[in-house]
């Protein structure tokens, strides 16, 4: 069957090919720092033939006759490029870049004009269910202390906020261990900082952050719900510049520029962030807790046909506590990704990398009588993966690559406790994956296109210590289908289905956390499978209004959860993976909308989701009747979910400035249905103290959740740059959002039981304030 | 991309079509989430509940019954059940082998009231014949409830015969250490010396080669709740509990008066020839200056996995009903933790 595909692929590719046919391409760049830009749509007005610029900023674009043509180059936020080019005779391949220059709205000028947005609507490849956040649309989020990636994620339709304390991100009823986190191409394990109030990212090293939240394309695999895309900046090719930032919590530098070498040449940036908590404890008496990370990248334009670069991420938190005897806690992420961008021709674009990828956490308790305690984890990940691009001609795009994984992973818990030994696991695992995918783009007339692609998944236990876990061999095709249906310039429909396979699971409690443990699976379990079926909308209502609309179901099957008991059960002779787990099915269905706004100087979007997700897991919300598990809604479950982020310049709509500075206001508001919760339904006394008997797991729902959060920036001009302070305000109405709910019986002092509650806060009214200083 | 112009009327799908399509399935999404998505009510008929934690040496007594509860039912008062039939049964090891098959003895036992200390008294299920609980001996409770139509029973084989050793290896100076008379409240342990000199340890009585035992230890505070109590370490700046902390002391169940640990501890042997299961280094166990109660046991599986599972309940050995029928071996002491 496999073959048989391929085959037709190839077939209708080879059908429409036009041998000799000319091409005009080159790379679309940044007037200002000379960083490549993505999605800039690209056409040849002449012809009406046209793409998008790939994420290395490159076109390619074929053209079937000899004349003078005309490249245009239009994106929002930038000044349309044009270029006339003129193809002397079929065979031609003319190399032709251009840069871009931002577009700015003089202050004089009261009317807004809303800029045009069709570039996200007619992508020449389906973009399913995905949203592409830059740099400024993060740092528009008004967010707890500082703009952060996952905080600006949450926001989007589909993507649940579980807890004001969690960045984990459910997206479409998947949980965090199911979205797939790229930093340049390669995966991040436990992006979190704070215990999950930030991510592990720093906004001013990012370009860019795509979330696919399903039917992502046969490139993307190992994850059963989403992809979230992390790129770092290039930096300035042009000059040197630098911001700096100082919140309530943290401080951070980034800078950037341009280098010189000879004849070679290239940009670097580097960008490095510490909180000072751990300065202010002893005025303040809070935990000893810091953390740090950074972010840096070099880039060399090694010549006409080659890019180069190398990028590395660090990330470290510590947390020192006394509780009678020495708590010591760290986590961190560390990744290393060089790549290699090498244009064969101008129809043959391909991106090489070679990564690697560590997170580790340590947690141990050392008493009088030295080390009493120490659990240690880490998850080793190296990778080699190979994207290739041909524009066989221009209704058809052939994306195809390889990618190839090593994992290993360690777990050793050591206690001077008389724990026998065999029970604190001794654990060390590698595997090795490995994928091929081929994926075209047909436009098949000018109103249908169809992309059809096919993903082979393969997966091997190479190492495994344990006796009794079985060794894995698994093999899987996972195919993707997607068609779309213009029926305007900027509107059109698509229908799509994918199937994903997962090989890594990640024993997590019901809150993502640091000390969660990513595991490769053993012959024990099977790989986790999910299908996603999507169906969307999109129109460019006006220059002010951009809609997409999208209804999808997903089903889930082979999920695992944790299970707790094997803190107690485990036994290194006897374990398999299976033993840490309930294994169960899924599913979820919903509808998302994003509407984005450019009206009347208000930039932002409203984004809605009505949604349904359950699961069943094996030993799991039994039924006492029948002892069989039944569905249930699991806590991430929300049936509404509203967001409304909108920025509102006051100078650069109105012409006032306060106190000689530039004015802007931002807004997040946020409201969803209640979280499920469980409740009791029986109280039992036990011989000693009174227990209670819980309901299934979903019983009732916590009140809903409804924050609205405010920021006030003030930009003043410098000769040497700018300076910003910013005053926030977190929970402005102050509402008492329930993080959960715990039951609980209680003697009074009369000596009676009784049955109360007590629910959990989230954040309560907070200020924060800060500066930004650029140069 | 191909030029598209005058596309509203195109051939195939039409906008209006499509979109009626996608705003007819979010209609229907939404009419079908207008009520709570909730679970129904889980225990729509009457469950029960038996717990039960013999203790080798003791007997079951209204100081440790067997309690039988109903389930729905949040009225603390109406879900003890009073008019159970309770018999307890005895089973010997038939000697060279693995099988508890020789029935020693059985017996009833009768509906008695369990004091909560200074909480009243609640319905118990005791032996009123004393008979006591034997180590490496099977136990097997039948009860049968009228109006229920089932026979709830479970089995509990008693791990071996485990000794509480206060002071164990260590000859505390007069006025400290641990001891075993709950009414002596002076007798105390210096908070910085409890990791050095004060494991709690417990001896295998009839051991003669190492092993692995399911091992408990509770650490319960015994001083009423006060914002007079002192944190024997500051965290936050906090010395003392504020009356915000009153409901977190007063709960049962978890309780931040009460500290657990739980594991499968491997028995080590001392210079005495004796083979011991000891934790050390546990003085965080004591939040608070005071009088403590120190609970050590070696338990049955059933109870190892009632207290270590979610919904332990229904892991607890019970046929036919909710809880846990379990045993154990080991002893109380008492101290008073002091600056």
């Amino acid at each position: 069957m496999l073959r048989t595909i391929l085959m037709s692929i190839i077939l209708m590719i080879i059908a429409g090919a036009t041998l000799s046919a000319a091409t005009v391409s080159g790379f679309i760049t940044c007037k200002d720092n000379a960083e490549p830009l993505q999605y800039v749509n690209v056409q040849v007005t002449e012809t009406k033939a046209g793409t998008q610029t790939n994420k290395k900023g490159y076109y390619v674009i074929t053209i079937s006759a000899p004349g003078t043509y005309t490249l245009v180059a239009t994106m929002i936020s930038y000044n349309k490029a044009s270029q006339p080019f003129t193809i002397k005779s079929s065979g031609d391949d003319v190399s032709l870049d251009l840069a871009m220059d931002n577009n700015t709205i003089e202050l004089s000028k009261v009317t807004v004009i809303g800029k045009t947005d069709d570039d996200e609507v007619n992508t020449p490849f389906i973009k399913v269910s995905t949203i592409t956040q830059s740099t400024e649309d993060m740092q528009n989020s008004v967010a707890v202390a500082e703009a952060d990636v996952f905080r600006s994620i949450l926001t989007l339709p589909g993507v649940t906020p579980i807890s004001d304390f969690s960045s984990g991100l459910y997206v479409r009823g998947g949980s965090p261990d199911q979205n797939l986190i790229l930093l340049d191409d390669i995966d991040v394990y436990n992006p979190n900082h704070f215990g999950g109030i930030f991510s592990t990212f720093n906004t001013d090293a990012v370009e860019s952050a795509e979330l696919m939240k399903g039917g992502y394309p046969a490139q993307y695999g190992g994850r059963l719900s989403s992809v979230l895309d992390v790129t770092n900046r290039q930096g300035n090719r042009n000059y040197h510049q630098g911001v700096a930032r100082l919140s309530l919590i943290s401080t951070s530098t980034t800078m950037e520029g341009p280098w010189k070498l000879g004849s070679e040449s290239g940009s670097y940036m580097g960008s490095v962030r510490r909180t000072y908590l751990d300065v202010l404890r002893k005025a303040f008496d809070l935990p000893d807790y810091y953390f740090y990370d950074g972010h840096f990248k070099f880039n060399w334009d090694a010549g006409g046909r080659d890019k180069l670069s190398a990028s590395a991420y660090f990330g470290k938190d510590n947390l020192d506590m006394d509780i009678g005897d020495k708590m010591h806690m760290d986590w961190g992420n560390k990744t290393v990704s060089t790549q290699w961008t090498h244009i064969f021709s101008p129809t043959l674009f391909s991106h090489f990398v070679l990564a690697g990828s560590n997170f580790s956490s340590n947690m141990e308790m050392t008493s009088t009588n030295g080390k009493v305690f120490d659990r240690g984890n880490s998850i080793d990940d190296i990778s080699a993966k190979q994207m290739l691009s041909w524009k066989a001609n221009n209704n058809h795009q052939l994306d195809f690559g390889y990618e190839a994984k090593f994992n290993d992973v360690s777990y050793l818990l050591k206690t001077r406790f008389q724990i026998d030994p065999n029970t604190l696991p001794d654990i060390k695992v590698s595997s090795l994956t490995g994928a091929v995918y081929v994926q075209d783009v047909w436009d098949i007339d000018a109103f249908w296109t169809l992309q059809p692609g096919l993903r082979v998944s393969g997966y091997n236990t190479l190492k495994d210590n344990l006796p009794a876990s079985p060794y894995a061999s698994y093999q899987r095709l996972e195919p993707r289908l997607s068609l779309r249906r213009k029926l305007d310039t900027a509107e059109n429909i698509f229908v799509s289905y994918g199937r994903y396979y997962q090989y890594m699971t990640c024993m997590s409690m019901n809150v993502s956390t640091p000390f969660d443990l990513w595991f490769p699976l053993d012959g024990s379990l099977n790989p986790g499978r999910s299908d996603h079926f999507t169906m969307g909308y999109k129109n460019q209502l006006s220059p002010c209004f951009n809609l997409d609309m999208e209804v999808y179901y997903k089903t889930y099957t082979d999920i695992l959860e944790y299970n707790t008991a094997n803190d107690y059960t485990w036994n290194n002779q006897t374990g398999q993976l299976k033993d840490t787990f309930h294994i169960g099915k899924g599913y979820t269905y919903g509808f998302d909308t994003l509407l984005k706004t450019d009206w009347q100087g208000l930039e932002g979007f409203l984004g809605y989701t009505l949604s349904k997700t359950q699961r069943k897991m094996n030993n799991v919300n039994i039924n006492p009747q029948t002892q069989e598990p039944g569905y249930f809604y699991p806590s991430y479950d929300r049936t509404h979910q509203l967001n409304i982020v909108e920025t509102f310049n006051l100078t650069e709509n109105t012409g006032k400035q306060l106190l000689g500075g530039d004015v802007k206001f931002g807004m997040n508001y946020s409201y969803s249905t209640g979280q499920p919760t469980q409740k009791p339904e029986g109280i039992f006394f036990d011989g000693e103290q009174f227990q209670i008997v819980y309901s299934y797991k979903d019983r009732e729902r916590l009140p809903s959740y409804n924050r609205l959060d405010l920021s006030v920036k003030n930009e003043w001009a410098k000769s040497w740059g700018t300076i910003e302070p910013y005053f926030e305000v977190i929970n402005v109405l102050n509402h008492k959002n329930v993080g959960g709910r715990n039951y609980y019986i209680m003697y009074d002092d009369q000596g009676n039981a009784t049955l109360k509650h007590a629910d959990s806060g989230q954040f309560p009214l907070v200020p924060f304030i800060g500066v930004n200083i650029k140069w | 991309m191909k030029n598209i112009t005058n596309l509203s009327h195109s051939n195939g799908i039409s906008r209006v079509t499509f979109c009626s399509i996608l705003l007819l399935i979010m209609m229907t999404m939404l009419l079908s989430s207008c009520s709570d998505l909730v679970s129904p009510e889980r225990f729509t008929e009457n469950q029960y509940t038996v717990n039960a934690l013999l203790k080798s040496g003791t007997s079951i007594s209204v100081d440790n019954p067997v309690s039988i509860c109903k389930v729905p039912g949040l009225n603390l008062p109406d879900v003890f059940v009073l008019d159970a039939v309770v018999t307890i049964k005895e089973y010997q090891k038939n000697p060279g082998t693995d099988s508890y098959d020789i029935l020693n003895k059985q017996f009833a036992l009768s509906l008695g009231m369990h004091s909560l200390n200074s909480f009243g008294v609640v319905p118990c299920y005791y032996d009123p014949a004393n008979n006591l609980i034997q180590a490496d001996y099977k136990y097997h409770i039948d009860v049968t409830i009228p109006g229920y139509d089932k026979i709830i029973s479970a089995d509990t084989i008693v791990p071996q015969a485990a000794e509480l050793v206060p002071n164990f290896n260590y000859d505390p100076p007069a006025g400290q250490g641990f001891i075993t008379d709950p009414a002596d409240t002076d007798t105390s342990i210096p908070y910085g010396e409890v990791n050095n000199n004060f494991p709690v340890s417990v001896k295998l009585t009839d051991a003669g080669t190492q092993q692995t035992v399911n091992y408990i230890v509770e650490v319960y505070c015994r001083e009423e709740f006060s914002t007079d109590l002192e944190y024997t370490t500051v965290i936050m700046g906090f010395e003392h509990p504020t009356e915000a902390d009153k409901d977190k002391y007063m709960s049962s169940g978890d309780s931040i008066r009460r500290f657990m640990v739980m594991s499968k501890f491997m028995s080590k042997q001392h210079t005495d020839g004796n083979w011991y299961v000891s934790w050390t280094d546990y003085r965080q166990a004591f939040m608070f200056y005071g009088r403590y109660r120190i609970t050590a046991l070696v338990l049955d599986d059933n109870y190892f996995n009632y207290r270590s599972m979610q919904e332990g309940y229904y892991h607890g050995g019970v046929k036919n009903a909710l809880g846990c029928f379990g045993s154990a071996s080991g002893g109380v002491m008492y101290t008073k933790i002091v600056k």
